[in-house]
């Protein structure tokens, strides 16, 4: 059995830890509450977007706005995908979910990462890159904060945007400039398809990863089928006309996705950091507890041992 | 005949209510709705957008955006929207002034357009709240 001053040491390096997870665990929780007022308060905008965009579903022709045609569908696609993941470490499992759902997405897609991996190390010229991506091997990440580019460099992928350092809270000014790289890339053909995938803010306990298409922007004009039958559909008012008007909405509908992913992605990693400190707290103290029995334990049959020893020595010379 | 008026910001839910008639700042002018107005999708610029219900006015500082209408229901998405009475006037100015430097400055394409458009939001606000305390 270890000693009591061991016993005493452990404990001692347990409750630092403790209180610092506890530290860590009151840091998240401020930050979570906020976090998640903002994203909850976002999603009316958000669910009001994608209803503007499924009304304008039935009316408009698909080929009118480069934003909402398919890209080339021969060959391999070109997809791009917009990966969020947290800033910091420490927080659960939620990069875990979210590599798990880049990678059952790269398989889905017939994307392997160990052959891009190969791909990338070869690959150094610029010239080689584009005759990599005719290939039709190509898979292009933008990364939004460390963790997620830590994985896209890792598994290979073609790193095309990198964004840290988001301010906090988010802000549109932040979110815009991803917006931005993935339309442009979309428009020049660089990407014919591109993904959102990011936690999905459920509850305190609960973060989901989620794939989602933003380009090109097809699902919301799916959602409403019932309603195109409807006659005052033919009556559509587009104010000044339908050009001007969906030059400005739809890149605006691809920022508001974006920000609002980050927002669901931050209220998800502090979520989640709070919950994984918690558990740490808790169970510090349970083994502080543990220890602490322990330690009285050792004490007791130390002091017993050394009665023992005196009774047993003193009836030894009192014979 | 009443509408259903949503004006929604990323911030927040600013207004949902059952109104008599509402006005835009529309981008060809300002664009009055009245309920059975006929289906419409239009942009909004910053200005001022005034909602009546029964004998009561309301005003609002609104930023760019756009508006939806479908049959007895109206939905804003803007950037920004602030009622008269809680528009903090020190404060836009304050906002008025810097912009008005920024852009006096060189700024590339970018930063002139946001900073145009915080003017812009900026001169709305101090619009709607000068107008509504005299």
């Amino acid at each position: 059995m270890a000693s009591t001053r061991e016993i005493r040491r452990r404990i001692k390096s347990i409750k630092n830890t403790a209180q610092i997870t506890k530290a860590m665990q009151l840091v998240a929780a401020s930050k979570m509450r906020k976090a998640q007022t903002q994203v909850l308060s976002g999603r009316p905008y958000s669910e009001l977007m994608n209803s503007l965009l499924s009304s304008l579903g039935g009316k408009i022709d698909r080929n009118i706005h480069p934003l909402l045609r398919n890209g080339n569908k021969e060959g391999q696609p070109k997809i791009g995908v917009i990966l969020i993941g947290p800033s910091r470490g420490l927080a659960g499992g939620l990069m875990s979910n979210l590599m798990r759902a880049m990678f059952g997405f790269m398989e889905q897609k017939e994307i392997s990462p160990v052959n891009k991996k190969i791909h990338s190390h070869q690959v150094e010229i610029e010239a080689v890159k584009t005759e990599e991506e005719a290939e039709g091997l190509s898979l292009g990440v933008v990364s939004v904060e460390k963790k997620a580019r830590d994985f896209a460099v890792k598994t290979g992928g073609n790193l095309i945007a990198d964004f840290q350092k988001l301010s906090s809270p988010p802000s549109t000014a932040d979110t815009n400039p991803i917006a931005r790289v993935v339309i442009d890339g979309f428009l020049v053909s660089r990407f014919n398809e591109v993904y959102l995938i990011y936690s999905h803010f459920v509850n305190t306990m609960t973060q989901k990863a989620v794939i989602k298409k933003i380009l090109p922007i097809e699902e919301e004009f799916v959602i409403k089928e019932e309603d195109q039958g409807k006659d005052y559909f033919s009556e559509y008012l587009f104010e000044p006309n339908p050009n001007d008007l969906l030059e400005a909405l739809l890149p605006h509908y691809i920022q508001m996705e974006v920000y609002q992913a980050v927002l669901e992605a931050v209220a998800s990693e502090h979520s989640a950091r709070m919950v994984a400190m918690k558990n740490a707290t808790d169970n510090a103290l349970e083994m502080i507890e543990d220890w602490t029995l322990t330690y009285n334990q050792v004490r007791q049959a130390n002091i017993t041992q050394e009665l023992l020893e005196i009774t047993s020595a003193a009836a030894a010379l009192g014979r | 005949m009443t509408l259903k008026l949503e004006i929604v910001t990323p911030e927040k839910k600013v207004y949902s209510d059952e109104v008599d008639s509402v006005v835009v700042p529309g981008v060809e002018g300002e664009l009055g709705i009245l309920s059975h107005h006929i289906p419409l999708m239009t942009q909004i610029l910053p200005g001022e957008l005034r909602i009546k219900k029964g004998s009561e006015e309301t005003h609002l500082a609104t930023g760019g955006g756009f508006v939806e209408v479908t049959g007895r229901k109206v939905s804003v998405l803007t950037d920004l929207a602030e009622r008269a009475e809680e528009i903090d006037i020190l404060r836009v100015e304050e906002a008025k002034r810097r912009a008005e430097e920024a852009l006096s400055e060189r700024l590339t394409a970018e930063e002139y357009a946001t900073t145009a458009a915080t003017l812009q939001r900026a001169l709305a606000q101090l619009k709607v709240a000068r107008k509504r305390r005299h």
